[in-house]
């Protein structure tokens, strides 16, 4: 194998230089700006989307929290009834304020409908409720609240619920109009 | 261009957080030999932009997708350049694959000291014919050449980026040398025939 000649080496290395110092140094500016905007346009939209996924997270979450919190007060009331003196709907027999009960039942009604509405949607609540013989017409209505409870036939007949005399044990659902002390003032029959 | 690999990753954590000013800082650092070596193996300087700015595109879109275990931020960039340089390239009859083997030493040899062309051709004729005789190398010489001749890195960083030894880096760049005296021999006869 022939040498090769280091002059011709030292000039081809100089050549070299020369051409990567006469070559273009860097990149048009105009990619500099144009990188710059669309970095700008990809960081707006990430954080849009972080935030849109931070926004369902919360609502997920208080969602969560709601779904919970409503068969949680619904069993509250109806141990807050269960608690209740049962004397109550033996007091008072000669009273029948059926047209006041209509208007008191109006509001909790209502509230009734807004917790319950997505799990109780089939349960036809169209019937009137019933006053007790514990209604009390001097109670202010924001103090009231309809609680759900299943209890049997005979129990019900014994508050004064429409049921037949002659009602067994079978467990039975209605709705009782209650005060905060736990007096039931209306009922009416669910099943 | 890898001095602060330590500044490069914390540049490319501000980034991912959406600092505009550590990616325009990341471009300004690298963003001229990336263009350079796409300028090199393309030839054309819209190839090499348009590298150049998908490169730093992909850098902004996933800037987890470097590892610092795995090399330096340049290796990186240039990683991806070369790729998408591949890409652009192909089908071009600059990317034909050699056989590092093939080519034979004694002509090589034989080319490289017979004919010093070098000494006879003006500076803008030289600077011309050597561009030309660079973009005519087959890929992996013109690489070696982009990364070790014009964009001075060393063969160890040239090897790692190329995922070859650094032996390698140095035979092919050997080859690619007398590749390119001999090409411009032949470019400097072709001249003379045609002044005659």
């Amino acid at each position: 194998m022939r040498e090769i000649n280091p002059q011709s080496e030292a000039r081809l290395t100089e050549a070299l230089r020369r051409l990567a110092a006469e070559s273009p140094q860097s990149a048009p500016a105009a990619i500099s700006a144009e990188l710059a905007g669309k970095f700008r346009r990809h960081h707006a939209r990430r954080r849009l989307v972080r935030r849109g996924g931070m926004l369902a997270l919360v609502g997920l979450a208080a969602f969560a929290v709601w779904m919970w919190r409503s068969p949680a007060q619904l069993h509250s009331g109806q141990e807050r009834y269960a608690k209740a003196p049962s004397g109550t709907a033996q007091e008072e027999p000669g009273v029948s304020p059926a047209p006041l009960v209509a208007q008191r039942s109006d509001q909790p009604k209502q509230k009734f409908a807004r917790r319950q509405a997505p799990r109780r949607a089939a349960v036809a609540v169209s019937r009137p409720f019933l006053p007790l013989p514990a209604y009390d017409p001097s109670v202010p209505t924001d103090d009231l609240q309809v609680v759900r409870v299943q209890l049997p036939a005979s129990a019900l007949w014994k508050i004064g619920a429409p049921v037949p005399a002659d009602a067994d044990e079978r467990r039975m659902t209605a709705d009782f109009v209650v005060g905060q002390d736990g007096t039931a003032y209306a009922v009416r029959l669910v099943q | 261009m890898a001095d602060a690999p330590s500044a490069d990753q914390e540049l490319l954590r501000q980034l991912a957080k959406g600092n505009e000013a550590a990616f325009l800082s990341l471009y300004e650092r690298y963003q001229g030999p990336l263009y350079r070596f796409v300028l090199h193996m393309s030839g054309n300087t819209a190839t090499a932009e348009e590298v150049t700015q998908e490169v730093f595109m992909q850098l902004m879109k996933k800037p987890k997708g470097y590892e610092a275990n795995k090399g330096s931020l340049a290796g990186y960039l240039f990683g991806i350049a070369r790729n998408l340089a591949r890409r652009t390239m192909q089908g071009s009859r600059l990317d034909e694959p050699i056989d590092d083997e093939k080519f034979d030493h004694e002509s090589e040899a034989a080319l490289a000291s017979e004919f010093d062309v070098l000494a006879e051709l003006s500076n803008a004729e030289l600077i011309e014919c050597l561009r030309r005789a660079v973009l005519a190398l087959p890929e992996p010489y013109r690489e070696v050449v982009a990364l070790c001749d014009l964009e001075e890195m060393s063969y160890a960083d040239a090897a790692a980026l190329l995922e070859c030894s650094p032996g390698t880096v140095a035979s092919r760049l050997h080859r690619a040398r007398a590749i390119l005296k001999s090409k411009m021999s032949v470019k400097k006869q072709s001249w003379e025939k045609c002044a005659k």
